[in-house]
């Protein structure tokens, strides 16, 4: 479970670094050193420190960040101690994070090949039956008669009903024309407006209004609409 | 018959290829239609029993009419991916083919979705695991956001019962303006790492 906070701090963390190879990677590059366990050496400091800034954050990310630290760590006795004897499983480790800051680095590049190209020139293809005429194919044993007898059904259903529909329940209900015009309106004025705002009275028929007359509009594409997480606030905006 | 094409006799090579030629045209017609009427993308094993040929027919056919939209710098192309086909406006036409159906692009990628992509791109289809050894980093969030996104697409694990394989989307390649994954640049080069 991770509360709200938690989440964004997790974004916050995410937008600066990728992970803690990307921060190392941008530690070294800062430096402007090869990748090599001797500059990993020379960056572990301000490593433990950025990962130091993080200890607010969710568990799991801070967990990545201390195993590449603990790497780190060993990296660095050794180059203070060359006497210091490792193990064959450390050695293996310490190559082990060179090697993978070598390949991450490499998909780092490869992923500004991708924002180079990402929705400059895109494909479009037609949507699957876009623009079908919906085409009615009766059943084949279908008569007259069958039609004829379902008209009488609903048309006695409708008798019944007669008096029972009161005029004065039809008026109350706000028109989804005029919904799409209210929301126009201060959306026009303003920036954005948050369903909440746009719901006036908190009637239900009212909610249901609104929410049918943001989703007309977004199929005409009027308007644009967020929600950033299920049953979360929902915000709408012209679109640019 | 097949000894007399084989003889290098020079009309019946000629008239042979040139049937040949009209067969494939034919198909060729018959696979832009499909194509396009069916506008999502389309696999070659439904080409191959709509159609009843055999599975080098059609894709020669497929290539030929590539070919055909290149050369005569026709408005549309073809994308492929994982055996499917979907017909497609050409890059070239991007700008105005914007303009009229006004979606949006606007979206953005942070670093860890295009760090993310990238691996899935070059490397996939992979699974979570893999992914999170190359960034160093757990990836399940990134990736349920993109498989929202409906930038990748993502399938069990053949190997491995519980787990999932995560893949670039017909919608991915498309948005890079690609026809099919192999045009990435430097495809060979990070495929192979």
């Amino acid at each position: 479970m991770t509360t709200d906070s938690e989440l964004k701090t997790f974004q916050i963390q995410q937008e600066k670094f990728a992970g803690p190879l990307d921060l190392l990677l941008s530690l070294i590059e800062e430096k402007k050193l090869e990748i090599t366990e001797i500059s990993l050496a020379q960056v572990t400091d301000a490593f433990l420190r950025h990962v130091g800034d993080i200890k607010q954050a969710n568990a799991g990310i801070l967990a990545d960040f201390i195993v590449v630290a603990a790497k780190l760590l060993l990296i660095k006795s050794r180059a203070l101690l060359p006497t210091l004897e490792l193990s064959g499983e450390e050695e293996a480790e310490i190559e082990d994070l060179t090697r993978r800051l070598e390949i991450y680095k490499l998909f780092k590049e490869a992923s500004q090949n991708l924002k180079k190209i990402y929705l400059k020139q895109p494909l479009f293809s037609r949507e699957f039956l876009f623009n079908q005429t919906p085409i009615f194919y009766p059943p084949q044993n279908l008569s007259v008669l069958d039609i004829q007898k379902a008209f009488q059904k609903i048309w006695e259903e409708f008798q019944k009903l007669g008096e029972e529909i009161s005029v004065e329940k039809i008026k109350k209900i706000v028109k989804i024309e005029e919904k799409i015009k209210d929301i126009l309106n201060i959306l026009n004025q303003g920036s954005n407006l948050m369903f909440r705002n746009a719901v006036k009275k908190s009637e239900k028929i009212e909610i249901i209004i609104t929410f049918l007359a943001i989703l007309h509009m977004f199929k005409e594409k009027m308007i644009m609409i967020e929600q950033e997480q299920e049953f979360g606030e929902i915000s709408l905006t012209l679109p640019k | 018959m097949p000894e007399s094409l084989e003889n290098n006799n020079d009309n019946a090579n000629i008239e042979g290829s040139a049937v040949e030629t009209n067969i494939n045209k034919e198909l060729q017609r018959q696979i832009e239609g499909l194509l396009f009427i069916a506008g999502e993308p389309m696999a070659l094993s439904e080409l191959i029993k709509l159609l009843e040929k055999t599975e080098e027919e059609v894709k020669k056919a497929i290539d030929y009419l590539k070919e055909d939209y290149l050369n005569n710098q026709r408005g549309l192309t073809l994308v492929e991916n994982e055996n499917s086909y979907q017909l497609t406006t050409h890059p070239d036409v991007s700008e105005i083919i914007a303009k009229y159906i006004k979606e949006i692009l606007k979206e953005d990628l942070s670093p860890a979705s295009l760090e993310t992509l990238a691996i899935i791109a070059y490397k996939g289809p992979l699974n979570r695991m893999d992914i999170d050894n190359i960034r160093g980093v757990n990836s399940s969030f990134i990736l349920r956001s993109l498989l929202i996104r409906g930038l990748v697409d993502r399938e069990l694990d053949p190997h491995r019962g519980n787990a999932y394989t995560y893949r670039p989307s017909f919608d991915l390649i498309r948005k890079l303006g690609l026809e099919k994954l192999e045009d990435l640049p430097d495809y060979e080069k990070y495929r192979t790492l």
